[in-house]
């Protein structure tokens, strides 16, 4: 589904922030990614997910390679992918119902198709109460998991999750995990970045670690 | 903010971006300025061309018959050839000799008073045309001059060629002006685009990161221009109606000739009046349409360099 070969990413003239980066994901695996602050998480998340180009390397996704595609064929590749970004990235003059929706109406289904789905994905996360709420309203907690929401509301194939549970509470966190480890199951596969040791125990799934811009396997 | 009772079925797709931005609201009022000023450049488009109709047909309806004096001829029997001639002629609804005192006296104030008495002078038949069906002032100029050779006919067709001229250099120009207010409009919608892009930028970024392709982004703008069309439409539509009224109905103007015209714009449209009419109903849906699609080809060529 994906493979990195040899991924370098260096930023201007400055040191590199990923080494020869050699990774790979199948269908239906579960991968955490831990590292420091400033490892370079984000960084191979952002390659991952079409946001960055590396500096060298090779990156295919679902058969094409990342790095020859053209900027049309993006979008096809990217509703394939279902992100979950640290800052949330959602829009705030938007309610939390049309912020999770977002995805849907880029796909071109309509309101009546989706709504009682958004209510349902809004339920399990906590927020059904919030759906006409604007983010800036929102705690952080809340935010994040309006952010997840939107990430798995249209069943992608792949999700990548930058510290998906970093401003949740315990409980929230579990209840999350519990909902990427349900989509796994239903065959989605699932990249997630964390520096929660706590989280990486409560789920039997390979880690890989990030230190130094170089990718080791625990 | 938040509601514990949503009716899901009710939810309505709204708009993904900001509404009411600064760039859209500005482009508005300019749109209807631009629009003002092109419904005024219409206007003086048919204002200029009814007036010159209307002069032109008070020319058509007036013409004058001269008869010269010959010494081998007797002048009296001219006139009364050519009288006979005009009221025969279908079009003529009247023919009036000048007696020879009314010829002096419009001589007089190039030649004076004084001894006229000997002199030959030319004696003048005033003629009115029917205005709807004058009859063809070639073909009566060469019966006449066969009738009675020292008569000749002055239709006044040099002043109305002026006057034909005239609207023609003012049609060209209000063309250069509807060419330059449309050029204005392009650039202003193409600031506007930049403009509006700029200020969605984290929006489509995250519209991008979600799947988004540039038709999509380019369609949730291209609404947001099709609203600033349609109300600089009918605001600058609206503005222009209103100064045409001030200058059919007040005394905004002193050419009487283009406060009538202008009032007539205001009647119910006969005949050959609906194209002018739809002339100034298709300013404001130019003006949307042009907004709508220099705005979509702006946005596409400037979200191709965006990534």
């Amino acid at each position: 589904m994906l493979r990195l070969d040899q991924v370098s990413l260096r930023f201007g003239q400055g040191a590199e922030v990923l080494r020869g980066i050699d990774f790979g994901l199948e269908a239906g695996d579960f991968v955490f990614l831990t590292g420091a602050s400033g490892a370079g998480k984000s960084s191979l998340l952002k390659i991952m997910s079409l946001s960055l180009e590396p500096t060298a390397g090779r990156c295919t996704m679902f058969g094409e390679d990342l790095l020859s595609l053209h900027r049309k064929q993006r979008p096809a590749l990217r509703r394939r992918i279902g992100f979950v970004y640290q800052d949330f990235k959602l829009l705030d003059h938007l309610s939390v119902f049309d912020n999770v929706a977002l995805p849907l109406r880029i796909q071109g289904k309509n309101v009546s198709g989706f709504a009682a789905d958004v209510m349902d994905l809004l339920d399990w996360v906590g927020l059904k109460t919030h759906a006409n709420a604007l983010p800036p309203s929102l705690s952080g907690g809340e935010k994040q998991r309006a952010a997840i929401a939107r990430a798995v509301i249209s069943k992608p194939e792949l999700i990548l999750a930058d510290e998906p549970t970093g401003s949740v509470d315990p409980v929230h966190a579990r209840r999350l995990l519990r909902l990427f480890a349900e989509l796994n199951k239903q065959g989605t596969t699932v990249f997630l970045a964390t520096h929660d040791e706590g989280l990486l125990k409560q789920l039997s799934a390979p880690v890989v670690h990030l230190s130094e811009g170089r990718l080791q396997f625990r | 903010m938040s509601s514990p009772d949503i009716d899901t079925a009710e939810r309505q797709a709204g708009s993904i971006l900001q509404k009411g931005q600064a760039s859209t609201r500005a482009l508005t009022v300019v749109m209807a300025v631009m629009v003002y000023l092109a419904v005024l450049a219409v206007a003086s488009l048919i204002l200029v061309e009814r007036a010159v109709d209307n002069w032109a047909k008070g020319l058509a309806s007036e013409a004058t018959v001269q008869v010269r004096e010959d010494t081998n001829r007797n002048i009296d029997d001219d006139i009364k050839a050519v009288l006979g001639l005009l009221t025969q002629t279908p079009g003529i609804i009247a023919a009036v000799p000048l007696d020879r005192k009314a010829s002096e006296d419009l001589l007089a104030p190039w030649i004076g008073a004084e001894g006229l008495e000997g002199l030959p002078i030319p004696r003048l038949i005033r003629v009115t045309a029917d205005r709807q069906s004058p009859p063809d002032f070639g073909v009566l100029e060469k019966t006449l001059q066969q009738a009675v050779p020292v008569a000749t006919l002055d239709t006044h067709r040099r002043w109305e060629d002026e006057l034909r001229q005239m609207a023609g250099t003012i049609t060209t120009l209000s063309m250069l002006a509807l060419g330059l207010i449309a050029l204005c409009a392009t650039a202003m919608v193409v600031f506007a685009a930049r403009a509006v892009l700029d200020a969605n930028k984290p929006v489509i970024e995250v519209l991008y990161l979600a799947g988004a392709d540039d038709r999509f982004i380019v369609r949730q703008f291209n609404a947001q221009f099709l609203i600033a069309g349609l109300w600089a439409g009918a605001l600058g539509l609206f503005l222009g109606a209103g100064t045409l009224f001030l200058f059919g109905y007040t005394r905004a103007t002193e050419f009487n000739g283009v406060a009538t015209a202008a009032r007539g714009l205001f009647y119910l449209p006969q005949g050959e009046e609906w194209r002018e009419m739809l002339a100034f109903l298709l300013v404001p849906i130019l003006a949307t349409l042009l907004a709508v699609v220099t705005a979509r080809t702006a946005l596409t060529r400037m979200l191709g360099r965006l990534q």
